[in-house]
């Protein structure tokens, strides 16, 4: 089995992957990965596709049944990454709905989304808003009237405190984490634990820590 | 809101599982070299063994094009010492991480590759039932001032049945925990109502800040619970 260099490639995404599912925050969007993979499945769908021409155009022949097992054998590997792509982007869809005004109000997050997705954001944000306003925000006295009014509570904000599971890379050593009391972890490599979000965020960036 | 849900229900588990290498002894030749995106396989010859993604080899399988090589962790020796080990001790053994769902497909498509299939499967299951004996326990150990779980030998399927009670139930000590603490709110300068136009301006909010700008001046007491059991270990 020859493995060339992509073989972090797939393993980067499904790290990223991974880490999206966990987290309340939406992670930078992996622009390099995707594109990567989105050629690749591009190469492997053209192929795919001249494949069943030929075997459209071509009688029962005995070639015929070998490639037609080779190109359902490209199209499994095919599906099975769209199936990643789709849920990766997805699951930023979802989370970008569920917090509008905040990645709005919040420059650092919105650089993590795509392009895409901040035109996604601007189009949900503006019938969001619409839609308030017809329904019942417009008969609220002025004041109450706000829809970003963070003072009123009225932007939902991604909740960093949630717990996760995660997974250290490397040997940490003795990590202080400020709580009402303070308290020691000794992070040694290959250790796992659910732990505040908040927590080992510094960690991930890093990718010290990753997300399981 | 499927899609925040933050654990793997046991199909995602199970398409995770299948990027695992597997050896296969194929009984067809293709002299292509099969591309995908984590390498080339092939070319394919019969009773030559090579290693595949475990999809592959059940779609091979199914097809009855391959013979699939168990791995050695699913043997009934191995299986018998896990067994052992995992009844004498509190610890949980080192399973590999897709162990359930490896198994449980290899079960499905492949079960006359495997030695002693029916010994095979009973050990398998009565592993998963002393570890998950073992979990439970551990999970009584929760008390209200645990900060975090130890999951450092948990496989991939027990550690994502555990996560939504885990996650959820941490998350609820913390609140309770910290629910003497001040209550934040973010750093706006204090003014009154403003008028404030819409939702892109960028530096009036800062990233949230838990840190209030008074310094504290009441040392907490709320909290009397001494500071040895603030570790829970899962054993």
């Amino acid at each position: 089995m020859e493995t060339t260099n992509n073989i972090t490639v797939l393993s980067s995404f499904i790290q990223a992957w991974t880490n999206e599912k966990n987290s309340p925050e939406i992670f930078p969007y992996e622009t390099d990965l995707i594109t990567e993979i989105r050629n690749h499945i591009n190469t492997q769908q053209q192929i795919i596709d001249k494949n069943l021409e030929q075997i459209k155009e071509e009688e029962t022949n005995n070639n015929d049944s070998q490639l037609m097992f080779l190109t359902n054998i490209m199209l499994m590997e095919v599906e099975r990454l769209n199936y990643l792509l789709r849920s990766y982007l997805r699951m930023r869809l979802d989370k970008i709905e569920k917090y509008p005004v905040y990645i709005l109000k919040n420059q650092q997050v919105r650089e993590s989304l795509s392009k895409e997705e901040q035109q996604f954001l601007a189009g949900y944000f503006k019938l969001f808003e619409k839609h308030m306003k017809n329904s019942f925000l417009e008969k609220l006295p002025k004041p109450l009237q706000k829809i970003d009014d963070e003072e009123e509570g009225m932007v939902a904000k991604p909740d960093v405190n949630n717990y996760v599971a995660c997974k250290i890379n490397e040997d940490l050593g003795e990590v202080q984490f400020l709580e009402a009391d303070t308290f020691n972890l000794t992070l040694k490599k290959d250790d796992s634990y659910i732990i505040n979000y908040d927590h080992i965020k510094p960690f991930i960036q890093s990718n010290k820590v990753s997300l399981i | 809101m499927y899609n925040l849900q933050n654990n793997f229900n046991p199909q995602e588990t199970e398409f995770l599982s299948g990027d695992e290498p597997i050896k296969i002894i194929p009984n067809f030749t293709l002299n292509q070299k099969l591309v995908f995106l984590n390498g080339e396989y092939g070319p394919f010859q019969p009773s030559i063994p090579i290693e595949v993604p475990l999809w592959l080899a059940l779609t091979l399988r199914r097809q009855e094009k391959c013979q699939i090589t168990i791995p050695v962790w699913l043997s009934v020796e191995f299986l018998q010492d896990v067994l052992k080990e995992e009844k004498s001790r509190k610890k949980l053994s080192k399973l590999h991480p897709y162990f359930s769902e490896i198994s449980a497909q290899l079960f499905e498509h492949a079960p006359n590759d495997i030695n002693d299939f029916e010994k095979v499967r009973t050990l398998v299951e009565d592993i998963w039932n002393v570890r998950a004996s073992k979990i439970r326990e551990g999970i009584k150990d929760i008390t209200n001032t645990t900060y975090c779980l130890s999951i450092s030998d948990l496989t991939v399927m027990e550690r994502e049945l555990l996560k939504p009670y885990a996650t959820s139930a941490l998350k609820n000590i913390w609140l309770i925990f910290n629910s003497g603490k001040p209550i934040k709110r973010p750093n706006f300068p204090n003014q009154p109502e403003t008028t404030t136009n819409t939702t892109t301006d960028t530096n009036t909010i800062q990233e949230e800040s838990l840190i209030e700008k008074e310094p504290e001046t009441t040392k907490r007491t709320l909290r009397k619970f001494t500071t040895e059991d603030m570790e829970t270990e899962q054993n």
